[in-house]
């Protein structure tokens, strides 16, 4: 009987604590950034007509994607505050609403469902999930409820053509635009063999062969190994490329894989130029591998935090981002939660009103750079056939050395 | 070709020594505990934490993660193994998932603590590069290359001649037959996950600075070392540390020579050429036996 209550005691405990592990998906009021008033993160249920304008977040803060979810929702609520603290959005405060998506496709269709269906027109704005793939899936949800919708990436660019996302407008640009800039860079260093070595998960496979035909645009050769997302070594496949005649590599990782590549140039004796993807740009690259490891590499980060000097308040705010995990993540994530804001604000204002059709009419009408508030990227417009953000150029990412973040903005070390 | 070699070994001693702390566990009580690999990836985390955090010398912070994770050791036997032979008088298969859980659970933990981002995990020792055989060389990587062998030979002599490592092979053979010898098996069970705990962290410790510190490597270690396990043969350190070093040889000499696709391919076709060949694996033997 005693080893049966045991036995029982100790399953219970053992499935409390997986399920708190495991992240919940009910509707939290999450967030943890310094610099967010509080009065922005509520969980109250105020309409529009009452004075508040509810912004649902549909992002992951508990599961795999936390990593950007969180700091992307530390943005959104910084930009709340900040509107809250200027007037609030055509004289509306801000409340942010989140869902826990726990980086399930899945759990966020139904917490989109779940919210829409009852009443579609309570949100005024959808946050609509941390990274394409979440993004992607909504796309249908949101297409038939048809509330106003930001998101970063849609994954499948299915909104390049807006009748897929009537009422969704999309942050980045066509996806081919970073390896664009990053093929240009490696023309102009002269660079005639660039080797290309990938993690093999799906944006870094797409990235490297965006590369790919970048580089032969331009007359540049190149060889691409894949990096399998088990290994702990890239040394094998550096020696690839090495044996290969690269003259310089293209590195699309996240995390320890950019430490492996890195740690594979002296173990070749092969000091040959490195330049990080973007998404592999979305981190302090800086704290992934030695001092002594990071000279002669580059990263392409977006457009950060350097801009928030234009907009009083914000380099504070974005100074003060300090919660434990987006501690380490450059402003650029956090940027993409705030500029949602401030495009909100944008179209609001060209509208004159804060209902979904009048606020999706607005954004084709928007031509914003950071003077209008926004800090992530330095132009944003969408037209009526293409909801993505079509003034997205290859100008608009800059290959630097490879840089630590300090104060929210990116600081150069080790220049070749 | 050198370079490969030397890739392949490091990665292979990576494999191995996770391959002996399942099989420390694995001697006296038959369960593979699935919740080894987390216990490393712990271990990884605990050297960061006490290295580049608090600042520990490496002794001090090598003995914490070791006590640490004896501690997991003995809970994973406590709360997923234990409960199994109350319930049904014998682990059976249940264990694999029990342990699976336990593994998760753990895995979760670390995540809230450190978060989902790859840690840089220093290394404790001299820094720097060696020259030999055409290889350039981390002293880590020799490092961890020593630790296998080391420990893989120390502990078969352990087990196979000492009395409580005797001990541990009589359950193995027979745990009838050990405890009407008056083998505790109970306690031998708790002792050798916690060794095994022990071990696993201090492992984790020692390939940290190779790997980082990753809540996502758990699976992987526990998967590769399960394969090395498998080749080298059951219920041997030697076959273990075999089995690791031809993993990781031929992951390596196949990634460079046939295509970044192929490693982990030619390791699933090799394991199961050799397990059709040689069942019992390449260090395992078949046991006579009167009847």
């Amino acid at each position: 009987m005693k080893r049966k209550l045991f036995a029982l005691a100790a399953f219970a405990a053992l499935t409390i604590l997986v399920a708190a592990c495991g992240g919940s998906s009910s509707s939290t009021s999450g967030g943890s950034s310094a610099a967010t008033s509080s009065s922005s993160a509520s969980g109250s249920s105020s309409s529009a007509s009452n004075g508040t304008i509810k912004v649902l977040a549909i992002t992951d803060t508990s599961g795999p994607n936390k990593v950007v979810g969180v700091p992307e929702l530390d943005g959104l609520q910084a930009g709340a505050a900040y509107y809250n603290a200027h007037g609030g959005i055509l004289g509306h405060k801000v409340d942010i609403v989140v869902k826990d998506d726990n980086g399930d496709p899945t759990q966020a269709t139904t917490n989109v469902v779940q919210a829409l269906g009852s009443n579609p027109n309570q949100y005024t704005m959808i946050w609509g999930g941390e990274e394409g793939t979440i993004t992607a899936a909504l796309i249908p949800v949101i297409a038939r409820y048809k509330p106003f919708t930001i998101a970063i990436n849609d994954g499948t660019n299915l909104c390049q053509n807006s009748s897929h996302c009537p009422s969704e407008f999309i942050l980045a640009g066509a996806p081919t635009v970073p390896e664009v800039a990053q093929a240009q860079w490696f023309k102009s260093k002269g660079y005639k063999n660039v080797g290309i070595i990938y993690e093999e998960i799906a944006f870094t496979q797409t990235e490297a062969q965006n590369l790919t035909n970048d580089l032969k645009a331009l007359g540049i050769k190149s060889e691409s190994v894949g990096l399998p997302t088990s290994a702990t070594s890239a040394t094998p496949e550096m020696s690839t490329l090495k044996s290969a005649g690269a003259q310089a590599v293209y590195a699309a990782g996240f995390g320890a894989p950019q430490g492996y590549i890195y740690a594979a140039r002296p173990e070749l004796n092969w000091p040959v130029p490195i330049l990080w993807d973007a998404a592999g740009s979305s981190v302090d690259i800086s704290k992934l591998a030695p001092a002594s490891q990071l000279p002669n590499s580059y990263e392409t980060p977006f457009y950060c935090l350097d801009k928030a000097h234009s907009v009083p308040g914000l380099a504070a705010a974005a100074s003060a981002e300090t919660t434990p995990i987006s501690g380490a993540l450059p402003c650029s994530t956090w940027g993409q939660g705030f500029d949602a804001l401030a495009i909100l604000n944008a179209a609001a204002k060209k509208a004159g009103s804060v209902s979904s059709s009048a606020l999706s009419s607005a954004m084709t009408s928007l031509h914003l750079t950071t003077a209008d508030d926004v800090i992530f990227q330095p132009v944003y417009c969408w037209t009526t056939s293409d909801h993505e953000n079509t003034c997205n150029a290859p100008s608009a990412y800059t290959v630097t050395p490879v840089g630590s973040i300090s104060g929210g903005r990116l600081q150069p070390v080790g220049a070749s | 070709m050198a370079i490969t070699i030397w890739s392949g070994l490091v990665l292979g001693s990576i494999y191995a020594l996770v391959a002996t702390g399942f099989t420390i566990s694995m001697l006296p009580t038959g369960v593979f505990n699935f919740a080894q690999g987390a216990i490393v990836v712990a271990g990884a985390f605990l050297s960061y934490q006490f290295l580049s955090v608090s600042n520990l010398g490496g002794g001090l912070a090598l003995l914490l993660a070791a006590l640490i994770g004896m501690g997991l050791g003995a809970a994973c036997e406590l709360v997923a193994i234990r409960p199994l032979t109350w319930a049904r008088g014998t682990v059976g298969d249940a264990a694999l998932v029990t342990t699976v859980g336990a593994s998760t659970l753990i895995i979760g933990l670390l995540s809230i603590k450190w978060g989902a981002l790859a840690l840089l995990v220093p290394f404790a020792g001299p820094g720097g590069y060696l020259h030999f055989l055409g290889v350039v060389a981390r002293p880590v990587e020799v490092f961890v290359f020593a630790a296998a062998i080391v420990s893989a030979i120390a502990f078969e002599v352990l087990f196979r001649y000492t009395r409580p490592g005797q001990a541990c092979l009589a359950v193995a053979e027979d745990r009838d037959a050990a405890m009407l010898r008056g083998v505790n098996v109970s306690r031998l069970s708790l002792v050798a996950f916690a060794l095994a705990g022990a071990f696993g962290a201090a492992a984790g410790v020692i390939i940290g600075p190779i790997t980082y510190a990753l809540p996502t490597l758990g699976a992987t270690l526990a998967l590769s070392g399960f394969v090395a396990l498998a080749l080298g043969g059951e219920g041997s350190f030697v076959g273990g540390l075999l089995g690791g070093l031809v993993v990781g040889l031929v992951e390596s000499l196949a990634t460079r020579y046939i295509g970044a696709s192929y490693g982990d391919l030619a390791v699933v076709a090799l394991l199961l050429t050799t397990l059709a060949l040689r069942p019992k694996g390449l260090a395992g033997f078949t046991k006579a036996r009167s009847v």
